[in-house]
């Protein structure tokens, strides 16, 4: 009886803590979820960015706003290691590097809730170098006069802090939670303010980081272990870093009809950037690369209404979107080696039909669109290279003067001032360094040094460039100078192409377009442009933040910027035909590829009016290249290249980025309960021993 | 196994299985082999095995403490060096550490 009610007892307990129950860890910790790390990234020689220990960092929080909390932290600070809690406008290289030299430093949180707070005349950031892509251009290559190599006579970033491009061994992670921003500076204000400039005691407000990368040292030796089969556990540590550039040619062009030499006019943009941190809150590169991209795509829409007829007698013109151009030119790098060898676009395959190779002689001119978005009193710049231009004369002087001619609204295109000045990091000067004389001009806002401050940052985003968050239909100024840009453009290269035409003052460029590309790419990818160019289902899976413009690691899909960048070239650009489909039936799919055909491709799209059932059928010519540096061509990899971009990027396991904040109490306060605990085991030890030894007299049976 | 319920003979044959075996690549077997028979091969008083048992013991031993140097000059020597030698270390490493290099 007795012992019935007491198993009662004892069930219901367990039923009622269960119910109530309080997992002791929620009791300690308080998870912050909203943030982004800095990983980790190689090349032939180098590590670069930032790794946690394997068990992570803690340290006790301490909030910097200003430069004396930074002083108080070195000068003073007892509590070593901290992790630092920075505002934006201190989080700056010098700053950075007095932090982690001091070595009371383990870890650094920025605050990143609002961008457009801190963008001001004042405050510069850009962790690329103050020479973007140094080593891999065309005036630090060999044989090359070195006046202009390493940024000699123009020093085209000088915001750059070259912070990417450091190695750090303390996790930096960039918060973007306002709630969470909040709670960590109430946590630090309750337990950790100093006051009257002395430390507080424990218990303080403490942090743990976790962004544990796997790779170590450099690109030949991870990309070795990652191949290497003789181990008793197979792991990748790193990755080549890399996408697809998209392609296309006005009218589709068969090997069996070879290109003349220089019969191709080639229009280029690039289409990545990057920022020091990893994914959320990405590079969207507004100013650097997707108002280039976005110009490009709007002179392939206006180009691409011409008539059929009208395109077949033209010139040829190849629209190129470069991918991966931030990390040394790995897209353009890769382009011009396949033109060199051949396997541009394809490698010859006897039993396919496959689009007329292309090599650099075949290549008339070459003009490149790049930063676009800070045009000042309508002035574009024309930069042509002045150490080929000696022998491109007349083809360069052409081309300047069809783009100068056929100005539009407020646009002015300029050579800069100073004579005998380098073309700015760009793709072209991969084309330059073919030893093959193309002829080009890059295009830029600029005019020597870069107008972006940002270049290459988290702060590269719409705000900057004056885009508006919320969704408008009234077009924005920067829109509106796009399109001037793009038509602009356009119609020099209608007039390259068809030197008699007289009807130029038709092509427009569509402003409404622009302005909705500019959302779309660089607000929020879930808009009614982006929806149009996908099928049904596809279209619930859009982003409702944009995508992340940072080039990825190479693997056999494209990335989704890339994949927009596509679509909607061949939206703009390709034959429609109005089609039945379903969605959910992949084998009555009509609308896709055949494995013989290399020329044309094909996807489907709901199209502006969706439709259950319908929608359109795009056959275009817009291709996929592959934009993986030469360096890592299977069968020929070369890891310690100087010549082809060698970046990789480690890998990490799905849970390595965690953070969670608790409360910590001091040292001797942990080694108290430590020694408390082992004082519990030895009693218990002796006790049990003094039991097993009188076991006979206490356990006896009377 | 208790050894206080076997023949003289019979241990002296233990003993030289377990002397036999440590060739084999078992040092470990050496080092055991000596700590078991230890008191009985030197400290009970005289028997007849004994001076046999004896000899497989102290050639035992100095076989472990062989070992023991050989091993710990080679552990010694891998962990400094692992980082250093680079294609080498990776290729006759079981495990890869992550992270470091």
């Amino acid at each position: 009886m007795f012992g019935f009610t007491l198993q009662c007892i004892f069930v219901l307990g367990q039923i009622f803590l269960f119910v109530s129950a309080r997992k002791t860890r929620d009791m300690i910790y308080t998870d912050v979820t909203g943030f982004s790390a800095c990983v980790r990234r190689f090349n032939a020689t180098h590590q670069i960015g930032c790794s946690s220990d394997f068990h992570g960092n803690t340290g006790v929080i301490h909030y910097m706003a200003s430069v004396s909390d930074v002083q108080w932290l070195l000068d003073v600070g007892p509590h070593k290691p901290y992790i630092a809690l920075m505002e934006p406008q201190v989080f700056l290289l010098p700053t950075v590097n007095k932090l982690t030299k001091s070595g009371k430093v383990s870890g650094i949180m920025v605050i990143n809730i609002n961008s457009s707070q801190v963008i001001d005349e004042d405050f510069y950031f850009s962790p690329d170098l103050k020479c973007p892509n140094d080593n891999f251009g065309f005036y630090s290559s060999d044989n090359i006069s070195s006046e202009y190599a390493h940024c000699g006579s123009v020093e085209w970033n000088p915001a750059g802090n070259g912070m990417n491009f450091m190695d750090f061994d303390i996790p930096i992670i960039s918060l973007y939670n306002e709630t969470e921003v909040q709670y960590l500076i109430k946590c630090y204000k309750d337990h950790n303010e100093p006051v009257n400039n002395r430390a507080q005691s424990y218990p303080l407000c403490a942090a743990e980081l976790h962004s544990f990368m796997f790779g170590a040292k450099d690109t030949p030796t991870c990309m070795r272990r990652t191949q290497q089969t003789t181990n008793l556990e197979v792991s990748v540590f790193c990755d080549p870093i890399g996408d697809f550039n998209v392609w296309m040619t006005l009218k589709p062009t068969n090997k069996d009809n070879p290109l003349q030499e220089q019969s191709l006019i080639v229009a280029a943009a690039q289409i990545d950037s990057f920022s020091l941190f990893y994914n959320v809150q990405p590079g969207r590169g507004a100013e650097h690369a997707a108002s280039s991209y976005i110009t490009l795509l709007a002179v392939a829409q206006a180009l691409g209404a011409l008539n059929t007829n009208i395109k077949q007698n033209m010139t040829d013109i190849m629209f190129a979107f470069f991918q991966g151009e931030s990390y040394d030119y790995i897209g353009s790098s890769r382009m011009v080696y396949d033109m060199l060898n051949g396997s541009f676009p394809y490698i010859p395959d006897a039993s396919k039909t496959q689009p007329a190779f292309v090599t650099l002689k075949d290549i008339r001119y070459f003009l490149e669109l790049n930063q676009l978005a800070l045009v000042k009193n309508g002035n574009v710049y024309a930069h042509i290279d002045p150490i080929t231009y000696p022998q491109t004369k007349t083809q360069t002087d052409e081309l300047l003067d069809n783009l100068q001619m056929a100005t539009f609204g407020n646009i002015t295109i300029k050579r800069p001032d100073i004579l005998n000045q380098p073309v700015p990091p760009a793709s072209f000067q991969q084309f330059l360094r073919s030893k093959v004389k193309v002829p080009g001009i890059v295009l830029t806002d600029h005019q020597t040094e870069y107008q972006n401050n940002y270049y290459n940052s988290r702060f590269d985003s719409p705000e900057l460039i004056n885009i508006e968050e919320d969704y408008t239909s009234q077009v924005s100024p920067l829109a509106v100078e796009l399109s001037e840009i793009a038509t602009t453009v356009a119609r020099a290269l209608y007039k390259l192409a068809r030197p008699h035409a007289t009807d130029e003052e038709s092509i427009r460029a569509n402003v409404s377009t622009i302005h909705e590309m500019l959302y779309c790419f660089l607000v929020k990818a879930n808009c009614p442009l982006f929806r149009s160019v996908v099928s049904k289902t596809e279209s619930e899976r859009l982003s409702n933040v944009s995508y992340d413009a940072y080039v990825g690691v190479f693997g056999t899909d494209q990335g989704s910027l890339g994949n927009f960048v596509y679509r909607l070239l061949g939206y703009f650009t390709g034959n429609l035909t109005w089609t039945e489909h379903n969605d959910s039936d992949e084998t009555k799919d009509q609308c896709k590829d055949s494995d013989s055909d290399q020329i044309s491709h094909y996807f489907f799209m709901q199209g502006p009016n969706p439709e259950d059932g319908y929608g359109y059928c795009v056959k275009s010519n817009v291709n996929l290249a592959k934009a993986q540096s030469p360096a890592f061509i299977d069968g020929q990899e070369d890891w310690t290249s100087t010549q082809y971009s060698t970046w990789t990027e480690s890998q990490w396991s799905s849970t390595a980025f965690s953070a969670r904040v608790y409360l910590k109490p001091s040292p001797e306060q942990e080694s108290v309960i430590f020694c408390l605990g082992m004082v519990v085991v030895l009693m218990s030890l002796l006790v049990s021993y003094f039991f097993n030894a009188r076991a006979n007299i206490l356990f006896s049976s009377i | 196994m208790n050894l206080e319920r076997v023949s003289d003979t019979d241990k002296l044959e233990l003993c030289r299985k377990y002397y036999v075996g440590g060739f084999f690549f078992l040092p470990f077997l050496w080092f055991i082999n000596f700590i078991w028979f230890f008191r009985e091969a030197f400290i009970r008083p005289p028997f007849d095995e004994q001076k046999q048992m004896k000899k497989y013991l102290i050639k035992s031993c100095i076989g472990s403490v062989l070992w023991t140097a050989a091993l710990v000059t080679w552990i010694t020597l891998f962990q400094l060096n692992r980082a250093g030698w680079g294609p080498t270390a990776d290729a006759i490493s079981f495990i890869i550490p992550k992270g470091i290099p």
